[in-house]
């Protein structure tokens, strides 16, 4: 069997962790290619580790945060989205295809959205595999 | 060279000819000559069982020593490669040995066998960069598998330059460059059409045995190398007089001189990775998931803080100003001390991609 | 030219406005200079200034920041590189007595002479000159339009030959630290074996940590011995930096990443 796709997410504690925890607690079935890494917040997220990922063989990488305006840390995910603008451009320059790098905002209450959004980034990365 | 290959047709004849010059000659001094093109047939039936590594031009200023597939990707209008052969027998990350846990308990592999391979078109001073090299990983009764296991294997090909740089100073020393076998298997010098090819070891015979390729040398050959070689000693920039610089730096250590010398000195490894003969190594490991690795030699600068930070905080070559003695003190007095060699070859690398222009040889003179 | 330089200089330094000069002198050939450190008169006479006075000075200030230093700068991008160390408080304003060299010259080559730098940009298009002026030309565009494949392999080929020398790091006036994230060893971001993937990562979070600070003035292009195009990177963090947040660097604009807005970049992460 062909091997599957890897996608490490890398979720905020407060609320995206949650979110997934949720997907679980009401049993809605999402793809099991995400590995999930959590994280104080997503003002934290280091270029380090997503480069990282990439370089040990991840297929694709998926950072969520709070929505703007819900972090617990007030404004963790206002810096986030700043630095990411620039990581994913840079990221985009030194050749990374732009759907192996995604970043959303997914609520603690937001369990349904949670698997939405990695049935989303799996597909995503699957059509980019596929023309790999 | 025309009447040779007249009376010499056929390549039965010429091995002929081949026995005779060797017996007049003696072993000691084997000289031939070959021509472009069959030096071209000669590297392409070479690359069949071996790796051969040649100047390959990889990026606009940028040749760099690179395996080849065929003759025609060497770049034989370079003078000099951005980075010295070192790295073909002495690589920057030399894996000594992987690591894998398993359900036996811990397993070590170590690397697979290493292949024969060439290294053409190395300019003298790189070739010499491996004799120095030998001395040292070879001292003291002490022998380095790792790095003989590569060295063995290796035959090197010199090609002697024409053309010296405003950084080149390789006749600053004794066994002077352009034309020095130090260290090579055979040396090639160029002219014009052909090369003239001298025989330096046991190696470099093996290649010429075969003699398909080969033509003795004439007595007029031996005149043109002569010519060549003082043409390209007119050519060379000044020359430094090594032996007082020694004795200078032997009571220069707590000199103001190095106060200031250094200053320009930004601390990166750049001179000593491009170096032919900076030898430094650290010895790390590197994790390959949960319960796998590696453990790697890499190269280490003396330049960089990290090189003599201890465990405990402490630095010893804590400042600038100790580290770039140390690195001029190594080369051209620790190292005299210990094996009667200046760590140098004079190929001037460190002086040209210096990115602030310290010029080792000004430094060197500048010493009291 | 340099004859003007060096009568600055040894009034400079008669006057004892200055402990030491750092300025260019003549390098091993007609074609290089060097750094050169002077503070005493007799010595003036070593200074020069041409078009190949390519180095970066600035990047020696924070190491003499206890020392009143005059200093030669031979293009604008220099005089950006002191005015953001004073920005961020690395060395102090009072210190530094800046020879602007490019200025005294009118013979220097045309980039160098172009290169005069604009006081008091401030206005949207007032940037968008300054932008075009400093030579972004079409090179970063251009690469933009190549697959992500194609540019993939374009930056293998160029970092697999990278011998890690930091020599990049080390000539950037803003590459400060003491303590860079690639020497850390807990945790250690960085192993000593030199691969195409980490030499990659490297240059890539240096672009990332320089982002909104960097001048463009290509010394670590210049310095690079294996000639990896990072101006090529340079360019593209100051492009995103100007497009994305009107920003550009040297200009005393408080930096991008300590500063954000909350109705900005709506479309970037949803």
């Amino acid at each position: 069997m062909e091997k599957d796709i890897n996608i490490i997410g890398f979720l905020c504690n407060w609320c995206s962790y949650a979110g997934a925890d949720l997907t679980g607690l009401n049993r809605i079935i999402y793809p099991t290619n995400i590995k999930i890494v959590r994280i104080p917040c997503t003002g934290r997220m280091d270029p380090v580790l997503i480069m990282e990922a990439f370089h040990n063989g991840a297929d694709g990488v998926l950072v969520s945060g709070c929505h703007p305006g819900d972090c617990h840390y007030t404004e963790g995910n206002y810096y986030w989205r700043r630095r990411h603008a620039v990581l994913k451009r840079l990221l985009e320059f030194l050749g990374i295809d732009e759907r192996r790098f995604q970043a959303t905002w997914v609520s603690a209450s937001e369990g349904k959205r949670f698997a939405e959004v990695v049935k989303k980034v799996v597909d995503d990365v699957r059509s980019w595999k596929k023309n790999e | 060279m025309l009447f040779v290959l007249l009376l010499q047709p056929t390549t039965y004849n010429l091995q002929q000819k081949f026995s005779v010059n060797l017996l007049l000659l003696g072993m000691s001094i084997m000289e031939y000559t070959i021509t472009t093109n069959n030096l071209r047939s000669l590297i392409n039936d070479l690359l069949k069982e071996h790796i051969v590594y040649a100047p390959k031009l990889v990026s606009a200023n940028t040749v760099l020593y690179k395996t080849i597939v065929s003759f025609d990707e060497y770049d034989s209008t370079a003078l000099m490669t951005n980075t010295s052969a070192k790295s073909m027998i002495y690589p920057q990350t030399n894996r000594l040995f992987e690591f894998a846990k398993t359900t036996d308990g811990m397993v070590l592999k170590e690397d697979e066998e290493v292949k024969k391979s060439i290294i053409f078109g190395c300019r003298p001073c790189d070739a010499k960069g491996f004799s120095l090299l030998d001395n040292l990983f070879d001292w003291k009764g002490y022998r380095d598998e790792s790095y003989f296991s590569r060295r063995d294997k290796t035959t090197i090909i010199s090609i002697s330059c024409t053309a010296p740089q405003s950084t080149c100073f390789c006749n600053s020393f004794e066994d002077w460059g352009a034309t020095s076998k130090v260290g090579s298997d055979l040396l090639l010098i160029p002219m014009g059409d052909k090369y003239l090819v001298e025989v330096v070891t046991e190696k470099g015979k093996k290649i010429t045995e075969d003699g398909k390729y080969f033509e003795p040398a004439t007595e007029r050959d031996a005149a043109i190398k002569q010519e060549i070689e003082q043409s390209v000693a007119e050519l060379m920039p000044k020359k430094l007089k090594l032996g007082e610089i020694k004795e200078n730096l032997d009571t220069a250590f707590e000199s103001p001189y190095w106060d200031r010398v250094h200053l320009p000195c930004l601390k990166c490894n750049l001179c000593t990775f491009v170096c032919p003969t900076c030898y430094c190594f650290d010895i790390s490991e590197c994790p390959k998931g949960y319960s796998n690795g590696e453990r790697n030699r890499t190269w280490d600068s003396c330049m960089s803080e990290q090189f003599t930070k201890m465990a405990g905080g402490v630095n010893p070559r804590s400042d600038s100003k100790r580290r770039f003695r140390q690195r001029v003190m190594h080369k051209f007095r620790y190292h005299v001390d210990n094996f009667n060699e200046y760590l140098c070859t004079g190929c001037g690398r460190c002086i040209k991609y210096c990115p602030v222009g310290i010029d080792i040889r000004r430094v060197l003179e500048g010493a009291k | 030219m340099s004859k003007t330089l060096q009568e600055t200089a040894r009034n400079l330094l008669a006057e004892n406005k200055v402990e030491v000069i750092i300025g260019y002198a003549q390098g091993y050939d007609a074609f290089h200079t060097r750094p050169v450190f002077i503070s005493n008169v007799e010595d003036v006479s070593k200074l020069i200034i041409n078009e190949y006075c390519t180095n970066n000075l600035s990047v020696y200030l924070p190491i003499h920041k206890k020392l009143k230093v005059g200093i030669v700068t031979a293009k604008e991008q220099d005089l950006a590189s002191i005015h953001e160390l004073i920005n961020e408080h690395q060395i102090l304003e009072e210190n530094v007595i800046i020879i602007e060299a490019a200025k005294q010259i009118s013979s220097l080559s045309s980039e160098l002479g172009e290169a005069q730098r604009d006081r008091g940009i401030d206005e949207e298009d007032g940037r968008q000159e300054a932008w075009k002026k400093r030579g972004y030309d079409m090179a970063v565009e251009e690469f933009e339009k190549l697959s992500a494949k194609e540019r993939e392999t374009f930056w293998d080929k160029e970092f697999e030959r990278c011998i890690r020398c930091y020599a990049c790091r080390q000539v950037c006036p803003v590459c400060y630290c003491p303590d860079c994230f690639v020497n850390r060893t807990m945790p250690k971001y960085l192993n000593e074996a030199v691969d195409m993937n980490k030499n990659k990562l490297f240059s890539l979070v240096r672009m990332l940590h320089v982002f909104g600070r960097c001048m463009d003035c290509r010394a670590c292009n210049n310095a690079c011995p294996v000639g990896i195009p990072l101006r090529l990177l340079t360019k593209k963090i100051a492009k995103d930096a100007l497009e994305l947040f009107g920003y550009v660097s040297g200009q005393g604009q408080e930096h991008p990443f300590s500063t954000f807005e909350k109705d900005e970049l709506l479309e970037e992460i949803r």
